[in-house]
């Protein structure tokens, strides 16, 4: 294929990436004042809103109640202009439904739920704009949200996506990379204790380029880490006086304003 | 820095889309000249004084060409003396667009330290990309991107003094590029500023501007754009399909219609050829039923150099002549070429008759293809030579296709150059392996050590034997035997482990993988691997510890196989015996040695296998091989034979077709999607129509339903009175058989695995890794089935196997091709200063010719009846030529005087003339009573 | 986003209203500030995000090529759709937002549907074969009040932002038109927008009436009155909501009154447009 000619002979990728390097990440906090959290995700041309609701009473019946620990209840959807041929997303849909669960599996690992017993938290992603490696801005997004809602965290968990092309491992792929048809490997990283929180692959893939490409993904989510530790750093120096203040668990600040980050 | 690129795209399915996708500028692209202290290259690929040998640019310069140069200035710019040269991002990936050729060579020169070729990404440069303007055409923004590209050059090298050279033949880009201060040259003048400007100039591709001379009327209708061809075969007006030109008739052609299997278009004159040529992918129109003709069964050369207009209408005629009006055949005409198939052409000059001219034509080796006219002021160094030439153009103007000179191969006739002109001309790797390739090799010396034992099977005191054609250097199989305790034999088949020195990936592997095989001509042979692992590491000599890759067996009494193993081993071969020797040795009942009784042993089995394999339905067939003993000093052939069928040859043949059919089995178990094996399709019925009408015509019915049939029927047809008979219809019916392919087994339904000449159910290659490389594969595959060897990931990829495939499969037919070719020239050689009389028979009859096989020296020639001065009359039902009362028919014996024809000095080829049956003012009586120097031919 | 309030807090405001003094000091023809920005979503053809005081709106334009109605054979078609997102509040979760995506996009349609608002003429491509399907997807992210007007604004303004490709007809030689591309990728088509409707909801407190009312006026809100707006006061269509009935009277007074401030709002935006087509795109960084 033609498009990969230049990484196989010059190490460049389509978009002037070299193999290792990551696309721009740009992210805000506090996006949505009435919302618990929220956060704004941009890696490269895949950009992503999150909001998080909670930790509140678990809404639908007590039985989904859990005495020992908090329900997270993700829900993703895509609008159906973000990507370049129009798509209505069904939010019903199996693959909307999977990739909810995906994300509660992988938050799951990551918030301290048990400090928020018999509550329910809330976590609504939607694409604004998809150039590949979806999932991965997703739950980036969605830590950063649970971040600005004060939700206790084990560790900041961050995705990124590698495939490999000609023994090449290239990492955060973009939608030209990920629909060339080689194996895409998703990785959640829980930085610290370097734990895989989460992990899914489509495509064939042999057996000896897994072990490259797990190391490939996984520095990417560590490099994806840094970004967003030193982005959140940023935030609380402008920011700080919120985390002064005690926050309520429930709505109570919707209305009010902030100033906007340059 | 980031920004995005927006465009619109249409999609297959005819959406329109709006795509955004990022690109991103980047500092650390550099300008990779060695003194800059701005750029941090590691290796800089620049010489610190890169400089021209050039009369006018004096001084250091880096030389940029435009896409244009590049596509159509490739020789220019492959040659030695051009180096330091920037290539463009922009430049590179149109050039990865538009053409594949020039893309390869672009990348050999990329990749070659001596070119000082660099590719400069300045696409992905912060300072060098530029965005398009809204009125610009995407061609104007390149042109203004490669401008940009090379003031940054011209401003950030000002300090080492190092200027810039753009090479282009826009006249507005130059125009545009001198205003912005860029200094700026044609190829032209380029190319004539330089000091070797003489070898370089008739290598200079003829432009545009050049070859269209105006006021010239057009000889072709024009051809379609390629938007209206792809409408036109949607819609269904057009079919798309492969150009074949024919060998024997320079008039006709065929189109293969891609879509429908087996259909093919036939196309008559080159008005209707319409400029296509030999290989390119066309969309031709069919014409009305009315017009359709029956393909002639003449054989028609282009004789000359004609005037550009007149002679298409006066062809015509020619055609319309000679075509009957029975069979008439769907025609067709060519109306717009997709894909061309341009490469590079070997071929001789035809001197212009007029002394001074610096056009000329000239003819291609290859038949199917036009004659090419090119420009040279060496004509007269050229005469004579047999040189390489690449098409340029064929603009509608000229009767001739448009091209310029690349390389002189040498004198005509030269066995030297006649063996390039052969490899090239089928597209045969045969450079140099590359140090890259050579450093894979292991060291010399070589040995075995502790680690190897662990791992293989130590077979050293085995009577491991083999047998090989005399003058073998790469052995790649051995046999052994004995028999058991039980009353059963112990059967192995030893093959080199080629697998073991050439891994996956490596440039060993790639290399190998490319050439595919081995190609054997007369006098030389061009490796697949390099000398050291064919003739010694690999090669099971005799006396030698070698590694091997072992099946076997134990067989029975009736030879049935009652187990198989298959072992990584180490043997150490007793003798490394020719067929003649080991065919002595059995014979020899005073011989008693261990080698030998091994052997009486094999060819006891290799019998009962044979008359196993006879039975389940296996074709024996003939094809006339030859064998050329060669003067020790001159290497010129000396004498002619066909060659001789030993029982030994069958004996070790029917072992490997044993081996070959248990790996199959065993790597179709563990591998079933995508094992390697080879195939051999059954022919469709109709291929055999003329063999059964030649087999009738002596009386023989010939049962084709199946491949047990056909071997019985052709058991069955012998003819008392002529002995050659049986072989003569062996040889047409191989004629009748399509080509035996490798697949893998991932994408071809299992029904069709079959390989019809063998009669197995599967089939494949295991038993000389050292000249093919499906056999290699195969080794590896085994080796990962009887967990001896790691598996790799490609060996999983479907699609790569049969890329693979397809490409062993091309190699394997040109090597094919190749082989012939050469037996054809050193028959040439052979004939030079000979007249010989032989007997001959004849294969076929044709509407104005009979074609004549010469057993003796496995030859095959034409005699024409048409243009002689004795009327023959042509029967089609019966297929015979008469003349008086006496008839041509297949099978006929006659004798022949066979001579070269060497009244075009430049293309002598091989004629024959008829002794007897003597026809009075036809034919030609026997040598002793002519004088031979005055031959001519009369036919 | 739908408040509780108490009774006294209801009645407190729409005593305030009846008083002409709104809770945040707004006159009662006054809008909250709209922010506005074009070419939000590079993806699409065109796109706009409106933040309508605490409403925050998101609309995207995507052409494509379709088939037209038989009845219509030159004419384009433009489909309305609406996604509320859970983003904006638990109450969207799941299909929580399906009536009111229902309600605003039938609206949009019926809005849209007077000929006079788009020439879809310019849409049409192949008689009877081909032409332009405009799809405009609204995405709300934040409900603070009024959010059909803030729809409204948004898809206004994301049709003046769309660029539709411009494209070729050919005839091929069987007589089957074809569309392609041009060689100029910056060649396309704008539509006129200056006929768009604007949608104004009159909101009736007590006895006073209100236009962008904030999400606390709304849930005092009696009755309401939406009408689809031309700059030229014409207007397209109409709707009365909410539970409470109004009189004759009233209901003239209201269209009068959507007539007025609709005037002058569609004004306003088509004038701010141009200025927002040269700003720089920031989107949700800032």
């Amino acid at each position: 294929m033609a498009a990969w000619e230049l990484l196989k002979d010059q190490n460049f990728r389509l978009d002037g990436r070299k193999p290792t390097e990551l696309r721009r990440i740009e992210t805000r906090l506090g996006v949505f004042p009435n919302a618990d959290g929220s956060a704004y995700l941009e890696q490269g041309n895949t950009k992503v809103l999150a909001t998080v609701y909670g930790p509140h009473e678990v809404k639908g019946g007590r039985g989904r109640s859990n005495p020992d620990k908090a329900v997270i209840n993700c829900q993703f959807s895509k609008s159906a202009f973000s990507s370049s041929e129009r798509k209505t997303h069904m939010k019903f849909g199996r693959n909307s439904s999977e990739t909810n669960q995906h994300l509660v599996q992988a938050l799951n690992a990551a918030v301290m739920s048990h400090l928020y017993a018999r509550c329910q938290i809330d976590v609504y992603v939607e694409i604004v704009q998809s150039d590949g490696s979806d999932f991965c801005a997703c739950l980036n997004a969605s830590t950063l949200a649970l971040i600005d809602a004060g939700i206790a965290l084990k560790d900041i968990v961050t995705c990124c996506s590698a495939t490999i092309v000609d023994e090449k491992s290239v990492v955060d792929v973009n939608y030209v990379e990920e629909s060339s048809g080689s194996a895409v490997l998703i990785v959640g990283l829980l930085p610290k204790d370097e734990q895989i929180a989460y992990m899914q692959m489509k495509g064939r893939l042999h057996a000896d380029h897994l072990e490259k490409l797990l190391d490939c993904a996984v520095e990417g989510c560590r490099n994806i880490n840094n970004i967003l530790k030193e982005r959140i750093g940023e935030h609380l120096k402008t920011h700080s006086s919120h985390f002064t203040l005690t926050r309520p668990a429930t709505p109570g600040r919707a209305e009010r304003s902030r100033p906007a980050i340059a | 820095m980031i920004r995005s690129n927006v465009f619109i795209r249409k999609t297959k399915r005819g959406k329109i889309l709006k795509v955004v996708r990022e690109h991103y500028l980047r500092d650390d692209v550099y300008c990779s000249f060695p003194k800059c202290e701005q750029c941090e290259e590691e290796k800089p690929i620049f010489s610190s004084n890169p400089s021209v040998d050039s009369k006018e640019l004096v001084g250091k310069y880096l030389i940029i060409p435009d896409s244009n140069v590049v596509l159509h200035q490739m020789d220019i710019l492959e040659d030695s003396s051009i180096r330091n040269v920037i290539i463009l991002q922009t430049v590179y990936g149109e050039v990865l667009h538009r053409s594949a050729i020039a893309y390869k060579k672009l990348k050999d020169c990329l990749s070659n330290p001596e070119k000082k070729f660099y590719l400069f990404m300045n696409e992905f440069h912060r300072d060098t990309f530029i965005e398009r303007d809204q009125k610009e055409s995407p061609n104007d923004r390149n042109d203004r991107a490669i401008r940009t590209a090379a003031l940054w050059y011209q401003k950030h090298l000002k300090p080492y003094e190092v200027e810039i050279l753009l090479v282009t033949n826009d006249q507005s880009n130059k125009n545009l590029a001198l205003e912005s201060g860029i200094k700026t040259n044609t190829v032209e003048k380029f190319v004539k500023s330089l000091k070797n400007c003489d070898e370089l100039a008739d290598k200079l591709a003829l432009t545009r501007e050049a070859s269209s001379s105006t006021g010239k009327t057009a000889v072709f209708e024009e051809h379609l754009p390629l938007s209206s061809i792809q409408v036109g075969l949607k819609s269904g007006s057009y079919i798309q399909g492969t150009f074949h030109a024919s060998r024997d008739n320079y008039l006709e052609a065929s189109v293969d219609v891609y879509e429908k299997d087996g259909l093919s278009i036939l196309i008559q004159g080159q008005q209707h050829m319409n400029r296509a040529m030999q290989g390119d992918t066309v969309a031709i129109e069919i014409l009305p039923e009315s017009e359709w003709q029956s393909s002639s069964s003449l054989i028609l050369e282009d004789d000359g150099e004609k005037n550009d207009e007149s002679t298409i209408s006066e062809d015509k005629k020619i055609l319309q002549d000679i075509s009957n009006k029975s069979e008439k055949k769907p025609c067709g005409k060519v109306v717009g070429i997709i894909k061309r198939n341009w490469r590079q052409f070997c071929g001789m000059l035809q001197k212009s008759l007029i002394e001074t001219a610096t056009r000329h034509l000239v003819i291609p080796a290859d038949k199917r293809i036009p004659k090419i006219r090119i420009e040279t002021r060496q004509a007269d160094v050229l005469d004579g030579k047999r040189i390489l030439v690449v098409i340029d153009s064929w603009p509608r103007t000229s009767r001739y296709p448009l091209g310029h000179f690349v390389r002189n191969l040498g004198a005509i006739g030269d066995k030297k150059t006649e063996n390039e002109v052969l490899l090239i001309e089928h597209d045969i790797p045969h450079h140099q392996f590359s140090t890259a390739v050579r450093a894979c090799l292991p060291s010399l010396p070589w040995s075995i050590t502790e680690e190897d034992l662990k791992q293989r099977k130590d077979l050293r005191d085995l009577t491991v034997v083999s047998v090989d054609p005399p003058g073998c250097t790469d052995i790649d199989d051995a046999l052994h035997c004995f028999q058991l305790d039980n009353g059963n034999y112990e059967v192995g088949v030893h093959i080199a482990d080629v697998s073991h020195f050439i891994k996956p990936g490596t440039a060993i592997d790639v290399e190998a993988a490319n050439r595919a095989n081995t190609v054997y001509l007369i006098d030389q042979r061009i490796d697949m691997v390099p000398e050291l692992l064919s003739s010694n590491i690999c090669s099971l000599r005799g006396g030698e510890e070698r590694f091997a890759f072992s099946v076997i067996w134990e067989l029975d009494e009736n030879a049935k196989v009652v187990n198989v193993k298959f072992t990584k081993s180490i043997i150490k071969s007793k003798a490394a015996l020719t067929y003649a020797e080991a065919q002595m040795r059995i014979d020899d009942s005073q011989q008693t040695d261990d080698v030998t009784k091994s052997l009486r042993l094999l060819n006891k089995l290799a019998k009962i296998l044979k008359q196993e394999r006879i039975k389940q339905g296996s074709l024996t067939l003939a094809s006339p091989e030859v064998r050329f003993h060669m003067d020790s000093e001159t290497h010129d052939p000396i004498e002619v034979q066909t060659k001789q069928l030993l029982e030994t040859n069958s004996m070790v043949e029917e072992f490997m077709l044993l081996a070959n059919i248990a790996t199959a089995k065993k790597i179709y178990d563990e591998f079933p999607s995508c094992a390697l094996l080879r195939r051999h399709p059954e022919p469709p019925s109709s291929n055999f129509e003329s063999l059964i009408k030649s087999a009738e015509s002596k009386g023989f019915t010939l049962n084709v339903t199946s491949g047990k049939m056909l071997a019985e029927s052709l058991e069955k047809s012998v003819l008392e009175s002529n002995s050659y008979f049986n072989t003569m219809l062996r040889i047409m019916a191989t004629r009748c058989m399509l080509q035996a392919l490798y697949f893998c087994s991932g994408v071809v339904d299992q029904k069709d695995f079959y390989h019809y000449g063998l009669a197995a159910p599967i089939y494949t290659h295991f038993t000389s890794p050292i000249r093919r490389y499906s056999d290699i594969i195969v080794h590896r595959l085994l080796a990962v089935s009887i967990q001896a060897d790691a598996p790799h990931p490609d060996f999983l990829d479907k699609k790569k196997t049969q890329n693979l495939c397809n490409n062993l499969n091309y190699r394997h037919k040109m090597a094919q091709y190749a082989g012939r070719a050469s037996v054809g020239l050193h028959t040439q050689l052979f004939f030079q200063n000979k007249i010989v009389c032989e007997d001959g028979y004849i294969l076929f009859v044709r509407k104005n010719a009979i074609q004549i096989l010469i057993p003796k020296y496995g030859l095959e020639g034409t005699i024409f009846l048409d243009k002689s001065p004795v009327k023959f009359v042509y029967d089609e039902t019966s297929g015979t030529q008469k003349c008086g009362d006496i008839t041509f028919s297949s099978f006929d014996k006659v004798v022949v005087q066979i001579s070269i024809d060497k009244t075009h000095i430049q293309h002598q080829k091989l004629c024959l003339k008829l002794v007897s049956p003597y026809i009075g003012g036809f034919s030609v009586s026997n040598i002793e009573e002519e004088p031979p120097q005055k031959k001519k031919r009369k036919s | 986003m739908d408040v509780i309030l108490s009774k006294s807090e209801k009645i407190f405001l729409t005593h305030g209203i009846e008083e002409g003094i709104r809770e945040d000091g707004r006159a009662p023809d006054d809008y909250r500030t709209i922010d506005l920005e074009l070419s939000v979503v590079p993806n699409a053809n065109g796109s706009s995000r409106i933040k309508l005081g605490n409403s925050d709106v998101l609309a995207g334009v995507k052409c494509e090529i379709g088939e037209p109605d038989p009845g219509r054979p030159n004419e384009g078609k433009i489909i309305f759709n609406v996604d509320c997102s859970a983003n904006a509040g638990t109450e969207w979760e799941g299909r929580g937002g399906d009536d009111l995506e229902i309600e605003i996009s039938e609206f949009l349609s019926k809005a849209y549907s007077n000929k006079s608002c788009l020439d879809l003429q310019i849409l049409g491509l192949i008689p009877g074969e081909q032409c332009w399907h405009l799809y405009i997807d609204v995405l709300i992210l934040r409900n603070g009040g009024n959010i059909l007007d803030a729809v409204s604004l948004a898809v206004k303004s994301a049709l003046y932002d769309t660029e539709i490709p411009k494209v070729l007809i050919k005839m091929s030689e069987k007589g089957q038109s074809e569309v392609e591309l041009t060689d100029n990728p910056s060649d396309y088509i704008i539509m006129s927008t200056e006929n768009c409707p604007i949608f104004v909801s009159i909101c009736k407190l007590g006895k006073g009436h209100v236009v962008d009312a904030t999400a606390k006026e709304s849930a005092c809100t009696m009755a309401k009155i939406v009408s689809a707006v031309r700059k030229d006061g014409m207007i397209t269509a109409s709707q009365k909501k909410c539970s409470g009935s109004l009189q004759e009277s009233s209901v003239l007074e209201m269209y009068e009154h959507c007539r007025k401030v609709g005037m002058e709002l569609n004004k306003t935006l088509i004038s701010k447009l141009s200025e927002a087509k040269n700003a720089p795109i920031v989107g949700f960084l800032a």
